[in-house]
Order: C-alpha cells, then structure tokens, then sequence
C-alpha cells in the first residue's frame, strides 16, 4: 500500500519536487493559528492552496503518466487505485475551495450568503472537469491546452459573472449527473488496461485509422487517391476519416477559437441588439480557417510529388492529374461538411438562411482558389509570403464587402463575389498546371518537419 | 547483355543563372558500379536526379533505359530504378513496417522477405515511428524503402553518409552481393573514398560542373589520370597525378 | 584467403594475381587446389566482384588457374610445364628486344625481318 502511494508521490522528480511543496503548503495551512490574525486567513487560503491546488493541477497529466507506463501495467489494480486516488483529490480539492471560500467570506465581512453545499457541488464539478479533461489532452499530446487554458475559464467563470454561463442558476441536479457521469465514465475505463496511443499523433484523424497495411482501409472506391500516394503526398496516413477529420478540424477551429479568446476577455459573445447567437461571423471565420488550412495544406504538394515521380506510372501531366483529383475530392469533403454546419446553423440561430447557403457556395470557391494558388505558388518557387498576401487581400476584399453590407443593404449584392472566386480559381488552375508540368525538382524540395526549407 | 542504361549528353543546367553543370557527357552500361566523387556543393545530386528525370536539363539531353528520362511515362522502366536520395522521404509518424508495407504497394515485384531479412542484418527497428529513429536507421530504413522491388539500376546520393563503419561495410557487402552477377547497375554519389575504391568498377569525378574523371578505377590506378581541361578535349595528366595512388590522394591532387 | 587493400595505389585485381602467383609458387596452393568463388570473395573482402573476376580470368589465361564447368577454379594441374615455358619466352624476349631496335635501325620493314626469322626457325628444324 505505502509503496503505491509512493508512485503518487515520489516515482518522478518531478513529483518529488511537487510534494514537498504542497507539503510546505500543508503545514503552512494546519499550522494557521500561529500567525497573528490579520494574516491568518490569507495563510490558509495560501497554504491550502499549494497543499491541494498545486497536486490538482498536474493530477490529470499525473494519473495519465501513471496508468500508460508499461512498467506499471503488471501491478494488480493500479488503474482502479489511481482513479480513486483522483476522485479522492478531487473531493479534498472542492472541500478546500468550500472552506476558503467561507473563511473568506468571514474575513471581508461581506454580506453574500453562500450555501456550502452549492459551493462545494460547483467546485467539485469545475475541479472534476479540468481533471478529467486534462488527463484525456494529454493523451493527445494537448496537455499544455488543458494546463494553460482550463484554469483561465475557471477563473473567468468564478470571478465575472456572465449570463451566458451561470451555474449557480443551473439545476443542481444536472450538475451532479454530469459529474457522476463523467467519473463513472472514467472507473470504466480503468477496467482494461490503457491504450498507449501514439503521442506523436499530428492530426486528429490519423489516430482513427489504425492499420494502413490492410486493405479495407484505403478504400479502393475512391481510386488512387485514398492510397499510398496520398499517404506519401499528407505525410500521414490517408483515408476518409482522415481527411474528413481534416476538414472539420479547418472548417471549426478557427471560428471556435476565436469564440473562446472572445469568451475569456469577457467580450459580449451575443448580438446586442437582437440578442442572438451572430452566426454570421461564425461562418465567415469558419470561411477563413478553411481557405487558409487549405493553401497550406496543397501548398507541400508540387515538392511531395517528387516522391511519386519513380514509383507511380504516368508523365508530370499524370501526376498533375492525382494531384488534381485529391484536391477536388477534398473540396466536395468541405462542400458536405460545410452544408452541414450551414445546416445547424440555420436551425439554431433562425437567422436569414442566405447566409449559410452562400457561406458554403463561398467555402468551396475560395477554398479551390486558396488550394489552387498554393499549388502554383509552390510550384512557381514564389515565397510562401506570397500566398500569405494573396489570400489575406481575398479575404478583406470579402470582409469589406460584408461589411459594407451591413449598413442596410440585401444579401444579393453579394451575389456577384461566388462566380468571381469562382472564375479565379479555373484560372489559377490552368496556371497551375502549367506550373507543374514544368516543375524543377532539384529546385524545389519538400519541407522538413524542422521547418527549415531547402531552397 | 550489355545496355546503356543511362546516357547523358552534353547535359547542363543553371539554378539562379549559375550553371552547375556543363556540358556533361557519360554513359553507364549494365552491370557498371559507377562512383560519383565530388566536393560539397558541386552538383553531384544535381546531376543524380536530372539523369533520373525530376529536372529538365537546359540543353543536352539524358535518356533512361532508350528514353529522354524527363518523360518517362511507364511504369515497367520507373519499377527498374530504385533511388535513394540525400534527404529521406519517410513519413515521421509511420513505424518503419508500415511505411515499408505503404512503398509496398506501389510494386508488384515487392520482395518483403529480401527487407525482412536486410532489417535484420542491418539493426533497422521496424517497430518505431520514424521521428524516434536515429539519422542512420533513418537512413538504412531509406535504404530499405529503395531496394526491396529489387530494381536493376540502384541510384543512391551519399547513402553512408551517416552509417558507422561497421554499418557501411555491412551494407557495401550487401552490395556487392546483389551485383555480383553482373545484371544490377548502381551508381552512388559519396565523400567516403574509401568505399569506392572496393566496390566502384569507374569512377566519374565532377569538379567545377564539369566530369573531370570518367575512368575506370584500375586504369586510373595503373595510368595515371587524363584530365579534361576546358573545352573538352583530354590530355595526358599535367597535374601530380601520377600511376600508383590512391584514390583518395587522386582526388585531393585533382583539386588542389 | 587474400589481404587486398583497395586504398593503395594498385589496383585490386593486379593484387589478387600477385598474391596468387606467390601461393603457387611457396606450395601454399598446390595443384588441384580450388580457389574460393568469384562472389565469396567479393563479399567478404568487399570488394567489386568484375574486379576479382577479372583476376581469375587473366590468371585463367596466363594457365595458372583452370576453370571447370560447375566446379569452383582451380589451379593448374600441369603448372611446372606452363610457368617454364614462361619463362622461357621471356628469355626470348630478352633477345627479341635488340633484333627489333637494330632492325629498325637498319630501316628494314616488318615482313623482311619476319620472313628472315622464320627461315631462320625452317633451317633449325631440318
């Protein structure tokens, strides 16, 4: 028994070095009654906030290390053990917090009530679900995500009241659904042992697929595109879950981010005037991501396909042809995925349904413009600032249009930016191809994961 | 049965209107093992991949296997040419086996026991993504990706450059095995004279963009060196090169 | 079996036949002794096997090695017989030497020089 607790607590140095502060905190915080009372409450918060707050910080990333080393898999019921071990912290945690948070109380002689039990049930849900999301980030290698980020939102959400987020409003009972949920999720799936995932997992999608060797995973229906040579061609995996994966992620995390940094400053996330979710600005955001995540991701591709010149049959034009193919199966992905966003968006926020139709007509034009152009500036050997420039210019002339719109006007005036974008990536296409069909690979040569380029 | 495997004819080309390679003319025939010397930066990958046809050459031409190497649509003549280049092409996520099996596929003549066994003798662990493996298994495991279709013509650009001497001897008996029956071609571009001197029938050394040696290594040894001055034509060796050196001692004299 | 050293300034091949020449000559190799295969060597020294064939081949042609279809080389069984009559050509071409430089130095052309050695060789043989 003792000797498991000291995998908790002395294994890693690391966890060495965090013990013995929050040991420091421990009897920094038993010891409160010796300090002169004018500083007594401020020690004990202090104190109990590196005896407990410090461990719970690292106890995802801890409990994650300790369940997926191998050497550790042999000993009898270590995963149950950690768990508990985390559901106990955690507890120790929300109890602290409800006891700073009285003893606060008492000492700024304010006038709120506060309820311990709601205190402790609130506590020990936010501390329950920064623990359980910061264990499964860093699975991921997203720990720092968790690390960083988590803690701001909790901070934001105690301290800045926020009609869109109020839990003391929220039913109690949800609140301890959820938090039984996710902790009964986690004893689960301590039964069997960890799959030690690769960490080095750089796409979202590469993880699903498993096995490249086996033949049902490259399906066969979409040609020789969702093949080795497009394996060769991303630098990971290919597939349709892959690139599905890759298309969300381009679509959504642009606009979600943005959401959140706007969240965490405190910047009103509703429409003031309407009081409605603005999805208008979540689409164009979401335009954007794509627009960019695809110049960058064809940009590698004229240089990658050197390695497809002596294992593929077919001349540079047959090359240009696979190259071709992908990208437009890639576009028809952002099409679908795209249409789909468009369709919830229309169902939440009822706002005019133009938006999200052109939005995805917008998507597919811009992005084939944006791929496009990446393809024949990599090809070309222009700067990569170049591209930058360009696709930044596209999209403030579209900003400057929208905006411009918003003073009062119909969306059809808009109407005439699609079929423009549109003639423009034909064009850039056919420019593009040319580009290839003479390309110089001693010229031109891949990227390296260093980032350095060579040449 | 003897080819031209490779012919290349007054070939030159710039890069930002500096001319790295001038006028070259050279043929390699079948069953050759042709070294290329060179200082760092003298156009020796150049030259490797515009034979292999990723570059059009300025003027001049190159032909693969009877073909002008640039256009090169058939499959059969790209699946008799194995190329390894300077800068590996794996995939840093892909363990060694799955990338291994990835090339597969491309082939149909991919022979997985012949890899099995090389990754064996040769310490390359196919268990690892290729982001943890060190700079030489990165580069055996390169190796490996390039001869397991079993081609005829090997083109490998300074592949031991980073093997310890105990992995090169190794890999250069390997060599030496596949072509000890007088139907595989390699040309391979190195620094390590050393490992020409044993396996290498000719020699093509290329200094200031031109192919100052193109010899095989036992007339260079007994004859002295006939050194191509501007304008292509040869004369007997004017500079210390003398019968009787070796060739690391050759090169250094050539160059200085 | 050999020592080669592919970094002097010999070439591998000469080495091979000195080394040969020298085991025939000290009894190392004896008659009817079968030299290992072209590839065997080439693999364990690391060296080009065209090189050590070549080797083989000129030693095949000076009559020091024999080769034998589907056996591995070896060495001449009648090599005393061979390497004397080397030797004895060589005296010759001691004496050769002066016939040519005075013949030219005489300005007589090749067929009349040729034509008074084979009488020459007619009037020994009667």
């Amino acid at each position: 028994m003792m000797r498991l607790l000291s995998l908790f607590l002395y294994y890693f140095r690391w966890q060495r070095i965090m013990t013995w502060v929050s040991l420091a905190g421990a009897i920094v915080m038993l010891l409160y009654f010796v300090f002169p009372p004018s500083i007594r409450t401020p020690a004990l918060i202090a104190g109990g906030g590196l005896a407990l707050g410090f461990p719970l910080s690292f106890a995802g990333i801890s409990f994650r290390q300790l369940i997926s080393n191998r050497r550790f898999a042999l000993v009898p019921r270590l995963r149950m053990f950690a768990a508990a071990a985390l559901l106990l912290l955690t507890l120790a945690g929300a109890l602290t917090v409800c006891a700073a948070a009285i003893s606060l109380n008492a000492y700024s002689e304010a006038e709120v009530t506060l309820e311990p039990v709601a205190v402790t049930l609130l506590a020990f849900t936010l501390i329950s679900a920064y623990v359980l999301i910061s264990q499964w980030l860093v699975v991921y290698s997203m720990g720092l995500i968790g690390f960083v980020l988590l803690p701001l939102v909790a901070i934001r959400v105690s301290f800045v009241s926020d009609p869109l987020f109020d839990p003391l409003t929220v039913e109690p009972l949800l609140l301890v659904v959820a938090v039984c949920t996710g902790w009964i999720w986690l004893f689960l799936a301590m039964r069997r042992p960890a799959v030690h995932r690769s960490l080095a997992a750089p796409h979202w999608g590469a993880a699903l697929c498993s096995d490249p060797a086996s033949p049902q995973q490259w399906h066969p229906d979409f040609g020789p595109v969702a093949s080795p040579a497009g394996a060769l061609m991303r630098g990971f995996r290919d597939g349709l879950r892959t690139r599905l994966a890759g298309v969300a992620l381009g679509l959504l995390f642009f606009p979600v981010a943005m959401l959140g940094v706007l969240w965490i400053l405190g910047a009103p996330l509703l429409d003031s005037e309407s009081g409605r979710f603005p999805s208008a600005f979540f689409l164009l955001w979401s335009l954007f991501g794509i627009a960019a995540q695809s110049s960058m991701l064809f940009r590698n591709w004229p240089a990658r396909l050197r390695y497809l010149w002596l294992r593929r049959a077919g001349d540079r034009a047959e090359l240009w042809r696979i190259m071709d193919r992908a990208l437009l199966n890639d576009l028809t992905l952002v099409g679908v995925v795209a249409s789909m966003i468009a369709l919830a968006c229309m169902f939440i926020t009822a706002d005019d349904p133009r938006y999200p139709l052109s939005y995805v007509a917008g998507c597919v034009t811009l992005t084939a413009l944006s791929s496009y152009f990446g393809v024949l500036s990599r090809a070309s050997g222009w700067h990569s600032i170049v591209d930058a420039v360009v696709l930044i210019a596209v999209m403030l002339l579209c900003l400057f249009n929208v905006a411009a719109l918003r003073s009062g006007d119909s969306l059809e005036r808009l109407y005439w930016l699609i079929p423009l974008l549109a003639a423009c990536a034909l064009v850039v296409r056919v420019l593009a191809r040319r580009a290839l069909l003479r390309i110089d690979w001693c010229a031109i040569r891949p990227m390296r994961i260093t980032g350095k380029q060579t040449n | 049965m003897t080819e031209t495997i490779i012919k290349l004819d007054q070939l030159e080309k710039c890069f930002d209107s500096h001319e790295v390679l001038r006028s070259i003319s050279a043929e390699v025939r079948t069953g050759d093992v042709i070294g290329l010397l060179g200082l760092n930066g003298a156009g020796k990958t150049t030259l490797l991949e515009t034979a292999l046809g990723f570059a059009v050459p300025d003027s001049g031409s190159t032909s693969l296997f009877g073909r002008p190497a640039s256009a090169i649509a058939d499959e059969r003549i790209k699946h008799r040419i194995g190329f390894v280049p300077q800068q590996d092409e794996l995939i840093e996520t892909m363990k060694g086996s799955e990338f291994l099996g990835l090339i597969g596929r491309f082939y149909s003549s991919w022979n997985s026991d012949l890899i099995g066994r090389l990754a064996r003798d040769w310490d390359v662990p196919l268990g690892k993504p290729a982001m943890k493996l060190s700079v030489g298994q990165r580069q055996k495991l390169s190796i490996l990706a390039a001869l397991g279709h079993e081609p005829e013509l090997i083109v490998l650009d300074e592949p031991v450059a980073s093997l310890d001497p105990l992995a090169r001897r190794i890999f250069l008996q390997e060599l030496i095995g596949m072509v000890s029956s007088g139907e595989r071609t390699i040309v391979f571009s190195t620094h390590i004279v050393s490992d020409l001197e044993r396996i290498a029938n000719r020699v093509w050394v290329l200094k200031d963009g031109r192919l100052v040696v193109d010899e095989a290594l036992d007339n260079l040894k007994e004859s002295g060196v006939k050194v191509a001055q501007a304008g292509g034509s040869r004369f007997p060796a004017s500079s210390g090169v003398t019968a009787g050196m070796s060739l690391e001692e050759i090169f250094l004299e050539l160059h200085k | 079996m050999f020592t080669l050293n592919p970094h002097s300034g010999i070439p591998i091949y000469r080495q091979i036949i000195e080394q040969v020449r020298w085991m025939t000559a000290s009894d190392q190799l004896r008659p009817g002794d079968a030299l290992p295969s072209v590839r065997e060597i080439a693999v364990d020294h690391a060296v080009n096997a065209m090189t050590v064939s070549k080797a083989y081949s000129l030693l095949e042609a000076e009559g020091i090695l024999v080769r034998q279809r589907g056996k591995p080389m070896t060495v001449s069984a009648d090599l005393g017989r061979k390497e004397s009559k080397t030797a004895r050509l060589k005296r010759l071409a001691e004496l050769i030497g002066p016939l040519v430089m005075a013949a030219r130095q005489l300005q007589l052309d090749n067929d009349d020089v040729l034509a008074a050695v084979s009488k020459a060789l007619e009037n020994e043989n009667d």
